[in-house]
């Protein structure tokens, strides 16, 4: 830092491809638990005395179930390939540093003032659950992969996934264990989500330097300033 | 067994055409053609359907015309092309030529129960009585030693010709002894490997000796296995509870036409039975897609014959070709009986499919993992979603506690400098 050039007020976090990513997520994530749980266990009912008059519900569902969750896939995809881009790997060192535990549990426990990991995105808690997200999320798409696989009859990558891939059957406790693996999976994404929205927003809120904006933005302020300005 | 044919030495058969399955012209069925006929020719010079077969239908009551019904519906069920009619009603006839031994293991013997007890003698039910079954526990006349040795002289007459079917798990725990049969006590696995060990193919007939079954189901007290997994041999699964009996006898008329190698699924299942999930042929399929469930046995839904998917049909995860062949004389089947199915012909399916009557979301743990209170996937991920709501409610309330009590804590005086990075600093 020279006297002359202002020191900059904000820092890059997220690349445009993360932010993109995260919000294609965000959008499939909510649509693919609810087709899902329409799936699972259907929810939206025809009245019996009624013959069928309309669409064929359960078939767009899937459907788009299926679409949405390639899409997923390919969200996913370029997410990993940005994550290797820019050696944001790197930051999982943090992981191994026990001061930034301590800071980070101490923060979240109320008994602990506010901090920044200099030079990392995440904190040590963050990183771990970020990554504890990916795999379910990689692992919710190898057992929509099989499902898709099994479903779909015709030829082409339905039928790679049934008989190239068809060996992770068994893995899985046969088609009834992926089923299952995948109803789990789901329910650990929703977990997932509803602790992520709290404390993004609770972060914001508390320290007030805009970190909700920070997905959409992609920079975020330095801790300094925002103190001063606090 | 008028003049023995040695199955080892027959003609083989090279490219047997799956309908659906596999790519083949017709040269390619023509060459399989006239190398069944060759095969057959082997086995029995005759050349057409023998004399005393046609005599030995007629008097049960069947007609000529069943026989051709009855042999044109095993080969569309075999997945051949129509041109192998004739050859499937030749390999009926002569597969009492084929020696055959059916050991009763570790089970109800609802599998024998399901093929004899049919309520008209068809052809799967005379053709399992006239193969050479040499040997079946529950049929046959003679106990105790004189059963004994009647099995002892079957397979040492028979060595490596005979079909061995299984019928039952293999219990393995406290040494085997959960299972004993015969005058001398003998252990089922000692009993199995016996058997096996001479047998030109080994055959499970019934979810028990293919996967291990209810015995095998938590918690498993005896110890028990599927034939294939206790003597870790290739076994031909014939899944189901019971197994049916087109499959089972299609597999023997496999054997008598083609070779003791069909090809199997990757759970060790003919291709041509198991090929296809109960789901996917289902006659209630159109209603799954138009979202119409039956909510209640014997509501409206159900009298409209609407999916059963929310009563617990586990047709979606289950291989096996009951919407094609059905039960009963081929009349029948569970779905079409107003009950969804229960996936009996999958491995575990006790442990897995349970409970029967709803969706797997609804699926208990707790009996498996061992622990008191049982739980459904659904109600785990409420309750942990509800967690995560209680956890979130009583943080936020302790930040506007802590906010209220100690206001200066956000704005600290500025000589407070942050503290220091923990890394790359």
């Amino acid at each position: 830092m020279t006297e002359n050039v202002p020191e900059k007020r904000t820092h890059v976090l997220f690349s445009p491809a993360t932010r993109w990513m995260h919000w294609l997520r965000v959008a499939l994530i909510v649509y693919l638990v609810l087709t899902g749980f329409e799936i699972g266990q259907p929810f939206v009912l025809y009245n019996p005395l009624v013959p069928t008059w309309k669409d064929f519900l359960m078939n767009w569902v899937r459907g788009t179930h299926e679409m949405a969750g390639f899409t997923l896939i390919a969200t996913e995809l370029v997410r990993i390939y940005d994550f290797l881009r820019t050696h944001e790997y790197k930051d999982g060192r943090v992981l191994f540093s026990k001061a930034a535990w301590k800071k980070q549990l101490a923060y979240y426990g109320l008994f602990g003032r506010k901090y920044r990991h200099p030079g990392v995105r995440y904190g040590p808690l963050q990183f771990a659950f970020y990554a504890a997200f990916y795999v379910a999320l990689i692992l919710i798409s190898i057992t929509g992969f099989l499902l898709f696989g099994a479903n779909y009859n015709g030829p082409g990558f339905g039928s790679f996934i049934y008989h190239q891939l068809g060996f992770l059957y068994p893995w899985f406790g046969g088609l009834v264990g992926v089923r299952t693996w995948h109803i789990w999976l789901a329910w650990s994404i929703i977990v997932f989500v509803v602790g992520h929205v709290y404390m993004v927003v609770w972060n914001t809120v508390e320290n007030r330097d805009g970190t909700i904006d920070t997905m959409l933005t992609g920079t975020h302020m330095r801790v300094d300033q925002a103190s001063e300005n606090e | 067994m008028d003049s023995p044919v040695n199955w080892d030495k027959l003609p083989k058969v090279t490219g047997r055409p799956l309908e659906g399955i596999t790519d083949h012209s017709n040269e390619d069925i023509t060459r399989a053609v006239e190398d069944v006929d060759r095969r057959l020719h082997a086995i029995d010079p005759d050349g057409t359907v023998s004399g005393a077969f046609v005599e030995r239908f007629m008097a049960l009551g069947l007609t000529r015309r069943d026989f051709i019904k009855w042999s044109s519906m095993m080969t569309a069920a075999l997945m051949l092309p129509p041109i192998f009619e004739s050859r499937v009603a030749r390999a009926a006839a002569v597969s009492s030529k084929l020696p055959v031994v059916w050991i009763n293991l570790q089970d109800c013997d609802g599998n024998t129960e399901s093929l004899l007890r049919t309520s008209d003698p068809g052809f799967a039910s005379l053709i399992l009585d006239t193969i050479s079954l040499d040997y079946n526990e529950t049929v046959m006349a003679a106990a105790g030693y004189q059963a004994m040795d009647r099995m002892n002289e079957v397979i040492a007459k028979h060595h490596g010709q005979y079909v061995a079917i299984f019928e039952g798990s293999v219990p393995l725990g406290n040494n085997g002894t959960f299972f004993t049969t015969g005058a001398n006590a003998e252990t089922g696995i000692s009993l199995a490997t016996r058997v096996a060990s001479g047998a030109k193919m080994v055959m499970a007939a019934g979810t028990c000796s293919a996967f291990g079954g209810i015995p095998a189901a938590q918690p498993n007290p005896t110890g028990a296995k599927g034939v294939g997994d206790a003597l870790n041999i290739p076994v031909v699964n014939i899944s189901g509870c019971p197994a049916n009996a087109v499959n089972l006898v299609g597999t023997i008329l496999e054997v008598v036409m083609f070779n003791d190698n069909p090809a199997l699924d990757r759970y060790g299942r003919p291709l041509w039975a198991y090929a296809h999930r109960i789901h996917d042929n289902c006659e209630r399929r159109g209603h799954f897609d138009a979202g119409e469930y039956v909510l209640n046995w014997g509501d409206t839904a159900a009298q409209n014959e609407w999916c059963l998917f929310k009563m617990g049909c586990k047709g979606p995860y289950t291989y096996n070709n009951c919407p094609q062949v059905r039960w009963n004389q081929q009349v029948s089947w569970p779905i079409r009986a107003g009950h969804g199915c229960i996936g009996c012909a999958q491995p575990n399916f006790w442990d897995t499919m349970t409970p029967f009557e709803q969706p797997l979301g609804a699926k208990v743990y707790g009996s498996a993992l061992g622990i008191g209170i049982d739980a459904a996937a659904n109600t785990v991920g409420e309750v942990v979603v509800g967690a995560a709501a209680v956890g979130i409610a009583i943080h936020a309330t302790a930040t506007v506690i802590r906010d209220k009590t100690a206001p200066q804590w956000k704005n600290p005086p500025p000589q407070d400098t942050p503290p220091k990075p923990p890394v790359n600093s």
